[in-house]
This record gives structure tokens, sequence and C-alpha cells, in this order.
């Protein structure tokens, strides 16, 4: 399969150490994800959630040919997904909250927490968040990729740890503080 | 700020939070001196840090806005137009709709757009066709698939209004068999797919709709069959391919490991599916819970839990088990064994090594619900027997025993068929035989073989026994003598001694027309006729067979070998019965340093031989080193089988009988209790090793002076006892003959006449007019019937006690001194105190040889002589017997005892014969009345 065939070379190249082929999976894997995010939206069940975790799961089965990469490759699959996933949810937040301005259909919610506040409050808060990690990009970049890794595709300590080429106590500490600094930030 | 700002701020931070709470004031007093903003925003950071945020500690989830499927509703799709959304899935949206030409509703499947492959559309017409072929009550027929004008793709199904499986099951609280029962209609739809090379590829319980029939009863419908294949991607040619690659419509959860991989689609994907809904409707859960990207290598490599062990960890155990009708305990119960491994074998990685057809999988839960063995498991015989037991669990007799020693023996046999397979193929053909044979009886014994419920495992065996004397195996004699030695094992253990020993016999004689005298199996049918003249309580002839089968082994096979091992210990228990200590203990040792030398340290037999030597060493009265050695005996079998295995309740047991010998009846309650657990844990409520345990218990009770409690255990014990044995049975008759004393001792004689009169005809029944048991059975009877005041009863059983111990046991023996005793008591309460002289003379000179001195048992027969020579007017005789044996008493078991009063009783009669009558007062006084 063309696609497939495509972001496995591109892993490869990444592995290699050619740091655009970062940038050239971007755009593939977010394609792919957003796809699958707006599939899930038309028809999913009401009150069915889906984690990001699950989509960014998903769009690796599509994109990546098993057979032939490993688990480096794997790890750097998942540093891609992770930014690609805030980008998705952040541009559906955006467009969520732009239809509640009249603009166009809804297409994407971040669902709310257990006994939380409504999902609009959660639209507000992950643009906050965005504009957080911007802030963040220039003080200390390793921390925002850290964020992406753990907070908008889920991985694991050790994922992350795996995604990034560091050890999973700096991940630890990394994601601490980060998470404490964004709250203070954010104001939360 | 800036970056260098932020490194300090986060070096502080991490610091700050390696000090306790407490202390970092000071620390940050000390850090941030002269920068109040710094150690502000540290402090800031501290607080976030600690504060809980849910919202940012989750990953954010993706859901769709709320279905209002406006987008479609009344609109036209093909023939069909929409009148409302029902529901939508990972595959697209599905709407109730009327074709209204002939006015048929359907449920209309939209699907989702990006799923909607180049090429589908052709593929989807080829597909129609074969899939509208597939009829079945429990699938939900597609009547017509097709495109709509904007190329989304839509199938027409059969409208079924109900609920998805797991929901209707968990709303109606249904049982695990009946969530069984629904599984298996849906495993029968799966399989009839299959039949017609229909793989579902997208089987999950929302696919799996459950509604109330006419009846009241469920009726179930597969949905979406073959919609995955009709929107795979690289449709492999042709219809009846039942393989396709490349298909990734998937629902994670339920996916296989070969749909992750991307590798061939099969109907073992389905059954893996299936595997998924099944551990789901048990458990609550799904066999893998790792959830994110981690789960691709959790399904691809990690193995599922049993569903037995995950229903009772986590946070909702409580409402799961409580949903199928149950404790998370009990569902744990019903769980394992069987659903455990049927689950995992349906959730194999390895598509070969699950069930090779939904056909198997749910002949599989078939013949779980019916009770039989099921394919999943391997066929071992204790396995067979288990189902068998729980089949019959109403109408078997001797379940319990039953369960217990067949499953011993033919494991026994089968290991022994695993061994030796390394020995000669005929050898291992034949012990396999021999095993098949033993599970034969219970393949007969299956309900569906037209044998039905009635059956008890003695009809079983009866007919072994009959099919080899009508000839069975009559031309292959080794295996034929094989299994007679298993059968008369088995009724050795279910303690029918009579057959045992004739198989024993026959098992014998055919070997040593075999092979002569020098073959093991000569060796091993000696050694098994020994054990079944030990139990017959023969003790020199079984003792006499062992050595033969000793010189055998050690001729044969040598000295080091497990058989050695084992005769020998045989050997030392028979030698302790017989009061040879001595010899028993020198053959014991022997024992165990073969036996440590074959085996090491931690089996079994070296366990036995521990035990048995701390026997011998309670009967000598060493208490401290046999518990020692016991100790020795539990510590092994603790580490090697486990702390709850039946094997150390045995030693438990003996352990309470060491500390019952000490007269520690606390401790000796202490340990036989926990025998007592140990056993109800793993051999239940039913079986005569628990109620041995109730047994021993009250006989701690008993002498704690605690009666009352213990007749009640001994009932307990004769109630299960009753229910395990039919007929007459030793156990049951010690523990009568236990339940007879403790009513006697509480004046309750009326109640314990038909208690010894029971415990007479059991042990004549099974031992024989002439058993020495069947004397002091009689003894004791009469000794009732006096303290009925029925004299005239009495006495002629007295006299038939006497004619029986006197021919069974050697002259001189204490029990013969007994008997007379008693004799004598009632002869001179029934007036005949001439008789009675003689008889007490004779009675007590046997007890002189047979105790020591100041013995309170000879004490209390030299009484009655006092209390005799008092009657008959030899006052000084009296005196001097009786001062004595008050003296005796009163040391041995204190003022008190009733033995004692009674003496002093007959002192009071002495003295107010003599006309002392201050004496006599005093002696009345002590008496106590």
């Amino acid at each position: 399969m063309r696609e497939q065939e495509t972001v496995t070379r591109l892993l490869h190249d990444l592995r290699g150490g050619r740091r655009e082929a970062f940038h050239e999976l971007l755009p593939q894997v977010y394609g792919e994800l957003r796809r699958i995010a707006r599939g899930y939206l038309r028809h999913e069940r009401a009150g069915h959630t889906f984690h990001t975790t699950d989509l960014v799961h998903e769009a690796f089965l599509k994109l990546v040919d098993l057979n032939r990469i490993d688990w480096v490759d794997r790890a750097h699959f998942f540093a891609v997904a992770s930014r690609a996933m805030r980008q998705v949810l952040v541009s559906h937040a955006r467009r969520q909250q732009a239809a509640k301005r009249g603009g166009g259909a809804p297409v994407v919610t971040l669902t709310e927490v257990p006994g939380g506040e409504p999902f609009e409050q959660h639209v507000e808060d992950l643009l906050a968040l965005d504009g957080a990690l911007e802030q963040l990009q220039a003080l200390n970049p390793r921390h925002v990729r850290v964020v992406e890794c753990r907070f908008f595709a889920g991985l694991t300590v050790e994922e992350t740890a795996a995604a990034l080429d560091i050890s999973p106590v700096t991940v630890t500490r990394d994601w601490r503080m980060a998470r404490a600094w964004l709250k203070d930030y954010l104001g939360r | 700020m800036d970056a260098n700002r932020f490194d300090r701020l986060q070096a502080l931070f991490h610091e700050a939070l390696e000090h306790p709470p407490e202390a970092r004031a000071a620390f940050l007093d000390a850090a941030c001196a002269g920068d109040p903003d710094l150690r502000a925003a540290v402090e800031r950071l501290l607080a976030a840090d600690a504060a809980p945020d849910p919202w940012f500690d989750a990953p954010p989830d993706v859901v769709p806005d709320p279905p209002d499927g406006s987008a479609w509703v009344g609109r036209t799709v093909g023939p069909y137009r929409i009148e409302r959304l029902l529901g939508q899935g990972g595959m697209g949206a599905v709407y109730l709709a009327r074709r209204e030409d002939v006015g048929l509703v359907v449920a209309l499947k939209l699907v989702r757009g990006d799923l909607a492959a180049p090429g589908h559309r052709e593929r989807l017409l080829r597909e129609r066709r074969v899939l509208a072929r597939l009829h079945h009550p429990h699938i939900a027929r597609l009547y017509d698939a097709g495109v709509a004008d904007d190329g989304t793709p839509y199938f027409a199904m059969e409208y079924v209004d109900g609920e998805d499986l797991t929901t209707y099951c968990d709303r109606r609280r249904l049982s695990v068999e009946e969530r069984l029962a629904l599984f298996e209609a849906a495993g029968r739809a799966v399989q009839h797919a299959h039949a017609h090379f229909i793989v579902h590829r997208d089987l999950k319980p929302s696919n799996i709709l459950v509604a109330d029939g006419p009846d009241g009863r469920p009726v179930l419908k597969l949905l979406d069959f073959g919609i995955a294949r009709v929107l795979a991607e690289d449709e492999a040619d042709g219809p009846a391919a039942l393989t396709a690659t490349g298909a990734r419509v998937l629902t994670p959860a339920y996916a296989a490991p070969e749909q992750i991989e991307g590798a061939g689609v099969t109907a073992a994907t389905d059954v893996y599916a299936l595997g998924v809904v099944l551990y789901e409707l048990l458990t609550g859960r799904r066999p893998c819970e790792v959830s994110g990207p981690a789960r691709l290598s959790a399904v691809l490599t990690q193995p599922p839990k049993k569903p037995s062990t995950v229903v009772t960890t986590g946070t909702t155990t409580v409402p799961v088990a409580a949903a199928r009708r149950a404790t998370p305990e009990r569902l744990q119960r019903r769980l394992a064994g069987d659903l455990d491994v049927i689950c995992l074998k349906a959730l194999a990685k390895e598509p070969e090594r699950r069930y090779a057809s939904a056909e198997a999988f749910v002949e599989d839960i078939r013949r779980h619900l019916a009770g039989l063995p099921v394919q999943a498991r391997p066929d071992t015989a204790a396995y067979r027997v288990r189902k068998f037991v729980q089949r019959h669990r109403l109408g078997v007799g001797v379940t319990a025993v039953f369960l217990a020693v067949l499953t011993a023996v033919v494991t026994l046999y089968t290991l022994r068929l695993q061994a030796e397979r390394e020995a000669t193929a005929r050898e291992a053909a034949r012990s396999a035989q021999v095993t098949a044979f033993l599970i034969d009886l219970f393949r007969e014994a299956d309900p569906n073989q037209a044998l039905g419920d009635t059956l008890d495992a003695y009809e079983i065996l009866a007919r072994g026994v009959e099919r080899l004397r009508a000839g069975e195996m009559a031309d292959d004699p080794a295996t034929r003598a094989s299994i007679e030695d298993a059968v008369s094992q088995i009724y050795l253990r279910l303690g029918r001694f009579d057959v045992a020993e004739t198989l024993a016999e026959e098992a014998l004689r055919t070997r040593q027309a075999l092979y002569g005298r020098l073959h093991p199996d000569v060796a091993a049918s000696l050694a098994r006729l020994a054990e079944v003249r030990q139990r017959r309580a023969a003790l020199p002839e079984a003792d006499s067979l062992l050595r033969e089968a000793l010189a055998i082994t050690e001729a044969t096979r040598g000295k080091r070998h497990p058989d050695w091992v084992a005769y020998a210990n045989t050997r030392g228990q028979v030698l302790r019965e017989q009061g040879r200590y001595d010899e028993a203990e020198a053959v014991l040792r022997e024992a165990l340093a073969t036996g440590l030398a074959v085996h090491g340290r931690f089996h079994e037999a070296v366990a036995f031989s521990y035990d048995e030597l701390a026997r011998v060493l309670k009967e000598r009265g060493d208490y401290e080193a046999a518990l020692s050695l016991n100790a020795e005996a539990l510590a092994i079998v603790s580490e090697h089988f486990g702390p709850h295995d039946p094997r150390q309740a045995v030693y438990l047991d003996n352990r309470g009988s060491l500390y019952f010998n000490m007269g520690q009846d606390s401790l000796a309650e202490v340990f036989h209790r926990q025998a007592l657990a140990a056993y109800r844990a793993t051999l239940g409520e039913d079986h005569p090793n628990v109620a041995v345990s109730y047994t021993n218990i009250a006989a701690a009770l008993q002498n704690q002076g605690r009666l009352e409690e213990a007749i009640e255990l001994y009932r307990n014990a004769l109630a299960i006892l009753h229910k395990v044995h039919r007929g007459p049975h030793t156990t049951v008759a010690s523990v009568l003959y236990n339940l007879g004393n403790a009513l006697r001792a509480v004046g309750r004689t009326a109640e314990a006449e038909p208690v010894f009169r029971e415990v007479l005809a059991i042990d004549r029944a099974l031992l024989g007019e002439q058993h020495v048991n069947v004397g002091l059975d009689l003894h004791v009877l009469a000794g009732v019937l006096r303290e009925q005041g029925d004299y005239a009863a009495a006495l002629p059983v007295h006299r038939q006690a006497l004619a029986v111990l006197e021919a069974a046991l050697p002259a001189g023996h204490r029990q013969v001194g007994h008997a007379r005793t008693g004799y004598g008591i009632t002869l001179l309460l029934s007036g005949d105190a001439a008789a009675a002289e003689r008889e007490l003379r004779r009675g007590v000179a046997t007890l002189e040889a047979a105790y020591e001195a100041g013995h309170w048992s000879l004490a209390e027969a030299r009484g009655w002589l006092g209390a005799c020579l008092t009657q008959r007017g030899a006052l000084d005789e009296a005196e001097a017997l009786l001062t004595t044996a008050y003296e005796h008493l009163r040391e041995a078991r204190g003022a008190d005892d009733r033995y004692t009063r009674q003496v002093a009783g007959q002192l009071a009669a002495l003295y107010e014969a003599r006309g002392q009558a201050r004496r006599a007062a005093t002696y009345r006084a002590a008496a106590g009345g």
C-alpha cells in the first residue's frame, strides 16, 4: 500500500537521523487521524467516547507496515502522532468554537470527564492549553513534547521515553514540572 | 520569563519536592533569598503540583455530537425512506427505514465515509447475492445492499428491536448458565455462516442483539454478517474464499492478533472474537485491558488472564458478580476449570491453537452445560471422574470418597504411564489400557448413554468387574491383572475389603503364573494384598506378604527404588499396628533413609516415613520426638504441595492426635480444627475426612468435659458418613463408638444402647463374628445394658464378649481382664456375689499383670472386687483393696472423678458394714451422696 510504504520509509529515515522526516511524516499522520476522528464522529453512538489513544492506535495500524518496522520506529511514530493528535484536537476545538458562533457544523468535542464540567468548557480549556504550550515551547521544547505524548496521545511514561529517546526518569520529572507550570499558567 | 529563569525555577521545584512538605519553607527561604518573585513562583508550582486535576491527568477523549440523525432522516436511499436513527456503530449509523412499495420495515445501515474504499460498489453487488442466501433464525437477514446517490454504501437488513447481548444479560441479571445458553445460540449462528464460507470479521456484543420473544424467551440475532468483508480493501477473489488480507475494518477490543497484524482472516478470527464476547459475558471485563498504543503489542503477545482470576480483583467485582446472581467468590468457583480453559482456548494467539471452528467452540459450551467433559481440556482421567461426579451430584451415594479414591488411583496409572513411556513400549501400552478401561467406565456412565443419573459409583465398579469376569481382556492376562489391581485398590480405599481382596488375589495369581516369583508386578500384587489384609486386621499375614514383596523388589529392582520405599513404609505401619514398635522403628528408619536417597526430601513417601515414625514414638510415649518428626512431615508437605493440600491435613490430624495423647486437649482441638479447615477447603463439606476431623475435635472436646458439644460433632460426622458410605463401614463404626461413649458418660445410656448395637452390627458384617473388635463391642454393649439396670440382658452379652475375646487375644490380654471384670460387676449387681467374686478375682489378676501398679483402670477393677468382698463379708481384704484403689484413683484422676467417687461410695459401704459410721459418712460425702 502506497501510504504505508511512505510512512514506513519516513520512519526509517527518522531513525537514520534525518530529522526533516519528522515534519514530512506529520501531515501524513495528521491527515489520517483527522479522517478517523471524523469518521467516528459522524456515526458513532451517543455517549460513546474514544480515547485519543485509540485514534492514534488506529492510525498506526492504517499507516504502518507492521512487518517492516521495529519498536524504535514504532516509538518514533507515536512521537509524530502525539504532535498530530494535538493539532487534530486543537483544530477541531477551533471549529467547535466557530460553530458556536454560527460557523460551520461542529465536528469534534472533547469529552467531559466524569463528574466534570460540560464539554464546552473543555473546548475553551483545550484552546487555552494550546496557547500555554506555545509559551512553554519557548522556555523548554522538550517539556512540550512530553506533554503532547502524555496528554494528547495518552502514552505511558515508558512509551513517552521511547518515543522521545529520553529516560523514563526524565519523562517523569518533565511531566511533573510541565504539568505544574501549565496549571499555574492557566490558573487552574 | 526566559529559558534560564525557567531552568532555575525547574531546579528549585524538583529540589523542593525532595524535601518533606514541612521543611520546604525553610529550604525556599535559603534558596530564594533576595528573590521573592522566584520564591512565589516555586510556591505556586508546588501548590499546582499538589492539587489533583482529573482533566489534566486524563488523556482527552473524543466524543461525537449528540446524534440527531437529522442529516439523513426523511431522505430516501434506494427504495427506502429513512424514518429515524436507531443507533450508531464503528462502521456507520443504522436507521429505521421503510420500503414503501412492499411495506417492509428494515434496519438501514449507512457506512462510514472513510470506510467506503474504492471499488466497493462492485464488490458490494457481488457479495450481496452471497449474503442474501444466509438463512438462519439467529442471523438478521440481509435484504438488500446498494449505494446511495452520494456514494455512501448501504445495507438493508432485518429490523431487530433488541438490546445488545451484554446489556441484555446484565439488565436481566442472567446467571452464568443463562448467559452460556444465549452465547451458544450466537455461536451456532456463526457456525452456520461459516458453513456458507462467510466470516463475520467484526463480531462484538453490539452486533448481537437480543429481544424477548413472544413466549418470553430471549430471541437472539446476529447483525452485520459479511459486511466487514464487503468493505475489505484487498478482497481475495471469489465469494467462496474464507480468507482475505488487508481488511482493516475492526474493533480494536475484539480484533484477533492476526487482524492486527494484517494477516489472513479466517473462521478462527470469528472464534477469537466470540472468545472475547464470552469472556466479557462471564467476567464483565475484556481479556486485554491494556489501552492505548500498548494494546497493540498486548493483544499480540500478552496471554489473557483466566476468567476466574479477574472476577475477584478490581473495584467492580461485587456489581459484576451481582449481575450474574452470584458473589465474586461463587462466580470465581463457577468459572474456574472448564470455562477458564474454554475461553483461553478460543483466545489463543495462534489461530491454529484455537477451536478449529465455531462448531467445536459451541460444542464445548454445550458439553459444559450438560456436565460432560469438554474437548478443550486434556482428557485426564481425574478430570473425567470429576465431571462424572459433578453430573451425578445428587445421584451418587459415595461421591466424595469415590472422587478422591478414583482420582488418586487413575492419576497413579497416568503417572506410571508417563514413566513407562521411557521403559518399554509394551509396558506403556499396558498402563494406557488400564487407564483407558477405568476412564471407559465413566464414559459409559454418561447420562447421554442411557444409564441415567441413578447409576452410582459402586455399580460402575461392579460393572467393570463383571466385564472382566465375562472375559474381557481374557487374551491379555497381563493387562487384565493390572486392571484387577487398579480396581482392587479402588475398592480398598472405599472400604470394601472383600471385593478388594478377591481382585488382589486374582491379580496375584495371574501374575505369578505369567512371571514366576521374581517380578516387580508380583511384588506389587503382594503389597496390594498385604494392604487389604492390613485393613482387615490380618496383620501377621500382611507382614509376611510385605516381607516377600520387599525381597522380590530387592532382587529385581534393588533396594534403592521407589517401590521398595513404599512397601517398607507400609510394613513399618503394619508392624506398628501389631505393637512391634522396635521393628517398626527400624524398618521405618531404613525406609526414610532410602526414601531420602531415592526421592530427596520433598516427597510424599518421605513425609509418610517421618509421620509414621512419629506415630511409633507416640506409642512409646516419646511425645517430644514424635512432635518434631511430625513437624518434619508437615513441613515437607506444605512446602511441596502448598498450604492447603489435603495431605497436610492428614499430618495436622496426626499432630492433633499427638497432643490428644499428651493430654493437651485444647492444643489437640486446635490442630484438629486446622485439619478440618484444610479438608473442607480442598475436599468440600461431604468428605469422609471432614467427618474424621469432626470426630477428632469431638474427642478432644470430650476430654475437656465438653460432652454435649462433642455429641453434636459426632452427629455431624455421622451425617456426612451416612451420605458418603452405604452399608457397613469401619469409620462409621468408630465414630458411633465414640458417640456411644460420650452419651454413656453423660448418663444417656438409653440413647447409647442403639448406637453400640449399630457398631456391633457393622463390625460383625465387616470383620466377622470372631473379630476382637466384635468382642470389645459386646463388652461395651453389656456395660450399657448393665447401666440401664437390665442385668438379665447384659449377662449373656458379657459371656459372648468373653468368648470372642479369649479366642481372639492371647491369654492374659488386658481386654480379657476388662471383659471378665465387667462380667463380674454385672453378676455382683444382679445379686450373684459368689459368681461375681470368682470372675472379679480372675479379672483383677489379669489386669494386675497387664497394668502398672498405680493405673486407674486397675484401681477401678480392684474397687469392684473390694465391693464384692464387702458383700461376701471379707471385710479386711476389701478394706485393703478399696483404700489403695481410692488413693490411686484420687492421684490419677482427682477426687471429683466419677470413678474416684465410685470407689469412695464403695468404701462408705464397707465402713457401714463395719459399723464405722463416721468414716462411712466421710466417704459418703466424698462420693457425693
